[in-house]
């Protein structure tokens, strides 16, 4: 990243979002992945960062289930949760197409892109097994 | 008690309701009076404001934020403004006061005209771009730490519910609490409760309410001129972690948050958990109570809840816990809430609660904020 770029800080992760590939920053200096997006490494304190793609798999670190409606078209309850991602990096988001007695902490998602108020963004899933 | 030579000698309080027909001004004002009042001072004698303030130098008018050296019309020697309430507003105070930066602090802050009756206020739903999109407000952050909890330790959930039931029950009967005449509660009525975010039900969580109150801090010397006993501040201590609500907070890195910040505090005051008579204590959720009584040491991790409900937190309890009815049933008044508990810490210690009142009560623990919100801070006052 270059420098003064605090107004365009997540601006990249969201244009990749559109693109439907979840991203995260890496460090060119110490290999950290942290999130959310900081000027500098959380970890060295360098500004020598990209945004690298994440395959998009994690397990559940916690997790809870609303039970009030938020709008936007969202279900009522909806699951928020707090995943971590095999990169070694965590982020919140919502868990969709899973029974609220399938989640557990440690359960297995995969990330997917929906559209919602005009907007495209990541959401988890249950990981199941590949054909 | 070897380091204290600065002590509360003033507190206000206003009407608190779930709405009120104020602004956030006038209701501030009104505390700031009322607390002169007890404290038999004028606004002339005041050198060291600590409330939201952009002040002399600022100029950005968020909303709640306000140039009190206008409002009063009058300078101050110093103004605190990095967490202008509660335990650490007062625990900047007495720094401020003990280093000889002013003489006598008031410490205010409260909300007024602005919720209009609604379940959910806006300020615990922070608009940040990885958060908010999921919706995500203050009790889903807390609870998000809690689960963790609830999957490693299971604990009992009708013992847990008891703790809700004595400070709900202690709000039941105190004639300033918001909830006053509510109740009273049997463990069945908090898990009857419709559910929010799991684990927590609605009587599980606090309220968000209106009102103002004000603490004036100044040196002992000065204290003991006031119409009141000065409550002495002893020790303190507080934990940043990380800014609130925006990262995830997680039971592995916040779940022992206090720790640190409560052995520096009886190490300073020369006390130990042993010697606390009242603990008013942050109760953003009934879990919460759990999570700091387990940090305080006095029992291990994840048996809390059992150790709770076989001591008992009720007035008549070995451990009087939130006397006034807490966050859950006094009020909880968003930025101006930390203070509530060092008011209440004051009316036990001076023996004039409006509510129950525990017996010759000489030691207070006060707490403010926990692990969902990753900062969490701890002071012991004393009666002289």
């Amino acid at each position: 990243m270059s420098e003064n770029n605090a107004d365009t800080l997540t601006s990249e992760f969201w244009e990749n979002i559109e693109r439907k590939k979840l991203v995260r920053p890496v460090c060119n200096l110490c290999g950290n992945n942290f999130f959310s997006p900081q000027v500098v490494c959380p970890d060295c304190q360098s500004s020598d960062w990209i945004y690298e793609e994440s395959n998009g798999n994690g397990k559940i670190y916690s997790y809870t289930v609303i039970h009030r409606p938020m709008g936007d078209g969202f279900p009522n309850p909806y699951i928020v949760v707090d995943v971590d991602l095999e990169e070694g990096w965590k982020m919140y988001s919502q868990l969709l197409n899973c029974e609220i007695d399938e989640i557990s902490v440690g359960l297995e998602v995969e990330v997917i892109f929906e559209k919602h108020a005009e907007r495209t963004m990541p959401f988890f899933q249950p990981r199941r097994a590949k054909k | 008690m070897k380091n204290s030579n600065v002590a509360i000698a003033g507190i206000g309080l206003t009407e608190q309701a779930k709405s009120l027909q104020e602004n956030n001004i006038t209701v501030c004002i009104q505390a700031v009076k009322n607390a002169l009042a007890d404290a038999g001072m004028l606004m002339k004698d005041i050198d060291g404001i600590s409330a939201r303030w952009p002040g002399p130098g600022g100029t950005e008018f968020d909303s709640g934020v306000i140039d009190w050296s206008g409002v009063f019309g009058k300078s101050f020697r110093w103004v605190g403004d990095t967490y202008p309430q509660g335990v650490p507003g007062v625990l900047d105070a007495a720094a401020a006061v003990s280093f000889g930066l002013c003489e006598t602090v008031i410490v205010f802050g409260g909300q007024a005209g602005i919720l209009n009756r609604s379940e959910l206020a806006e300020y615990t739903q922070p608009n940040n771009e990885f958060v908010r999109p999921w919706g995500l407000f203050t009790a889903a952050h807390f609870a998000m730490v809690a689960q963790v909890y609830f999957a490693r330790f299971q604990p009992d959930r009708l013992k847990l519910s008891q703790i809700a039931v004595e400070i709900r029950n202690a709000g039941s009967r105190n004639p300033e609490a918001v909830m006053f005449g509510k109740g009273p509660y049997r463990p069945s009525d908090i898990v009857e409760s419709p559910i929010i975010c799991e684990p927590f039900h609605l009587l599980d969580l606090c309220l968000a309410t209106e009102g103002a109150s004000a603490v004036i801090i100044t040196s002992l010397e000065r204290a003991l001129d006031c119409p009141h006993t000065p409550v002495r501040i002893l020790g303190g201590g507080s934990e940043w972690h990380r800014q609130q609500y925006v990262d995830p907070a997680r039971y592995d890195e916040v779940g022992a948050i206090g720790k640190d910040a409560f052995e520096r505090a009886f190490n300073y005051a020369d006390l130990t958990v042993d010697d606390i008579d009242v603990f008013e204590v942050y109760d953003i959720n009934t879990w919460e109570i759990v999570r700091q009584f387990e940090t305080l040491g006095l029992c291990s991790e994840g048996d809390g809840t059992d150790f709770l409900f076989e001591n008992g937190i009720s007035v008549n309890g070995r451990y009087p816990t939130n006397t006034d009815g807490g966050l859950l049933s006094f009020s909880h008044t968003g930025w101006g809430g930390p203070n509530l508990k060092v008011i209440e810490a004051v009316r036990q210690l001076r023996g004039t609660a409006s509510g129950d009142q525990v017996n010759d009560a000489e030691t207070a623990l006060v707490t403010g904020a926990g692990s969902g919100a990753q900062y969490f801070n701890a002071a012991i006052l004393a009666k002289n």
